[in-house]
């Protein structure tokens, strides 16, 4: 049974774009206007759900706005699964660095939701000051953001456990929920072939009821999700002041409480895991790229995660460096870790990937395994990034699958 | 009464500018200015982390009142600062309050610091690369977390050089003192003028004293900073 790890729904991130620069400007970003949301309607090359709503209220005063929305994800629909490692890849500025910051909400996505182990990891209430952030302007949005957080805050006391009127509720609420959920699931094992048994359907109840739990009540600790959830970054990020033992034990101490020794051993076991214990003791500025992004790899994987999200992590390095880094990524793949990697390199990505994501324009234009997509992709954009990667790779004399096709 | 000098300095003279007397009296008045420069460099940098926390942070009631300290106070001469707290402070409590002159000197001297250190607390925060919060965030540190362990310790390695600098100013601005009576060695060094009057002598004796006391300053930064380097980051061969 594949248990969904990562389900991101209809994710949307938009990102603020300054539009009272000079025209000149504006007319060569006109390429990219195609999704802009300003007051004339996006022409949507697909059928996909139409962008959040531009900001009538700003220009019917007469004021411009003061930034012009500018989606850089629309609509994306991806469940990742226990164990699967999923590659995402596509042309620069198409939003795979973005789609993989919104998973931790590094990026904060303006709508949509991103759930994690049935868990929403998003904050609507988070999401509303967002937007309200980029579509009103001066006192306005101050008045309005702080009207969300008064909402935010009242609903945060209600969940205190000790508000016993909000308990009670909950309690009367419950087995209210529980009669839907029975109902849908009762509708699902019908139109099902096999008839869950007793024991799986009471599963289903659980995890549907946790889930509405957490969605409908408790504002998800994004700190204890991130610490879930790994993340390796294109220019290692390591903490600059500490040596890379220390980089480790930080978050150990920091996040998860361990005692100093406690720490320090499961340090050395993930230093160990990616062959840099001898270096525990360096200061990030005395390591090579490569050694820096597989103490950054050990960072995130001290924290037993549950996913690991990779962002480029091999772009930032020198060509023969890459490998090394490459090999820790292909060695923790096989033992059975679910990850995400966005990454440029084909031959690697067709070699550890269980899927590939193609991420274009801010839309998953296709998807498919290595095999599918490498050799038979049907889309047009796809074959030709493809092509001209691909034939770059060649160049280069690397070890990559020939397009049929292309020369 | 908490000025250091112990004696009615009209009554110490009587044996020439440069006897016994007047060194006594001029250590007197270096103890002074060290104590204001000291004490104003522990209120200013107490002031300057908070206000400069408080500038860079999301809240608005704490950004709000931090940025009008640090512009009202940047925005306003020391020396009107220091009346204000030497007579203004007994004039609007109708003589109920009426403060030591050295505690006005070190209140004004210390809350100008402030300001400026709050400054430069923010340029040093805002200098860190956006990558290691994200980082620091990525494991599930909270904001005061990953401010705490992370963002304040880069911080302050980086901004070792500018507040060495502030320190310096601080003890040269101790020397406006001197406009309320304040026995430090300005105030020392134009009384001493007013009895012997060797401008030329008696100034230059005090901008050596103030020099030491910078050079010493100047000095304790430096180890500081070497103390503090991290090793392989921003060094230059």
């Amino acid at each position: 049974m594949s248990e969904v790890i990562i389900e991101t729904m209809d994710l949307r991130k938009e990102f603020k774009v300054p539009i009272k620069k000079s025209p000149r400007k504006k007319r060569g970003r006109s390429k990219k206007g195609a999704n802009s949301v300003d007051s004339t309607p996006s022409a949507g090359s697909d059928s996909r759900p139409k962008p959040i709503e531009p900001n009538e209220k700003a220009t019917s005063r007469g004021k411009s706005p003061k930034f012009t929305i500018n989606e850089v994800l629309k609509g994306i629909n991806v469940t990742i699964n226990k164990g699967e490692v999923v590659c995402v890849i596509g042309p620069s500025g198409g939003g795979k660095s973005t789609f993989l910051r919104c998973l931790n909400r590094l990026t904060e996505p303006t709508s949509g939701d991103v759930y994690f182990e049935g868990l929403r990891i998003t904050d609507p209430f988070q999401q509303e000051i967002e937007r309200a952030r980029v579509e009103q302007r001066g006192l306005d949005s101050f008045m309005a953001v702080q009207e969300i957080k008064g909402r935010q805050r009242a609903v945060r006391r209600a969940q205190k456990p000790e508000n016993l009127r909000m308990r009670a509720q909950v309690k009367a609420e419950l087995p209210k929920m529980e009669r839907i959920y029975m109902e849908q699931i009762e509708l699902q094992a019908q139109s099902q072939v096999k008839k869950p048994g007793r024991l799986r359907r009471n599963l289903m109840l659980r995890r549907s009821l946790k889930r509405w739990q957490h969605t409908k009540l408790h504002p998800t600790d994004i700190n204890r999700m991130r610490s879930e959830m790994g993340m390796v970054f294109q220019s290692f990020n390591l903490f600059m002041h500490l040596t890379a033992k220390r980089n480790i034990m930080l978050a150990l101490k920091e996040v998860k409480d361990l005692s100093e020794a406690e720490a320090e051993r499961k340090t050395m076991e993930v230093l160990r895991k990616v062959g840099m214990e001898e270096k525990a003791d360096a200061f990030p500025g005395q390591l090579s790229g490569g050694q820096q992004q597989r103490v950054a790899i050990a960072r995130a994987l001290a924290m037993d995660p549950k996913v690991m999200l990779f962002d480029e992590p091999t772009s930032a390095l020198d060509p023969e460096l890459i490998g090394e880094v490459l090999s820790v990524i292909k060695a923790l793949a096989d033992t059975g870790m679910t990850m995400v990697i966005v990454t440029h390199e084909m031959g690697f990505a067709r070699d550890v990937a269980d899927r590939i994501l193609f991420i274009d324009q801010g839309v998953i234009s296709e998807q498919g395994t290595p095999e599918e997509f490498f050799s038979r992709s049907k889309n047009e954009r796809t074959r030709q990034f493809l092509g001209r990667i691909l034939t770059e790779e060649n160049a280069r004399g690397m070890d990559v699958p020939q397009l049929p096709g292309q020369s | 009464m908490l000025e250091l000098l112990p004696f009615d300095f009209a009554a110490s003279g009587g044996s020439g500018l440069w006897s016994w007397n007047t060194l006594v009296l001029y250590f007197y008045a270096t103890l002074n200015t060290v104590f204001i420069s000291v004490t104003a460099i522990v209120i200013g940098f107490t002031l300057g982390i908070l206000a400069g926390l408080a500038r860079v942070s999301k809240r608005w009631y704490l950004r709000y009142p931090a940025s009008g300290y640090v512009y009202v106070i940047r925005g306003t001469p020391l020396l009107v600062q220091l009346f204000l707290w030497y007579f203004g402070l007994a004039i609007v409590t109708n003589g109920q309050l009426i403060v030591e002159p050295i505690l006005a000197a070190i209140i004004a001297v210390g809350v100008h610091s402030g300001a400026y250190q709050a400054e430069i607390v923010r340029g040093g925060i805002n200098s860190i690369p956006k990558g290691q919060t994200e980082a620091a965030r990525a494991t599930g540190m909270t904001e005061m977390q990953s401010m705490r362990h992370v963002i304040l310790p880069l911080a302050m390695r980086l901004i070792l050089p500018p507040l060495g600098n502030e320190f310096v100013i601080v003890i040269k601005d101790s020397s406006l003192a001197y406009a309320i009576s304040v026995a430090e060695i300005t105030f020392v060094s134009s009384q001493m003028n007013g009895r012997y009057f060797e401008p030329f002598q008696i100034f230059l004796f005090a901008a050596f004293l103030y020099f030491c006391l910078t050079f010493v300053t100047g000095q304790l930064m430096k180890g500081a900073e070497h103390r503090y380097r991290i090793p392989g980051y921003g060094e230059r061969e």
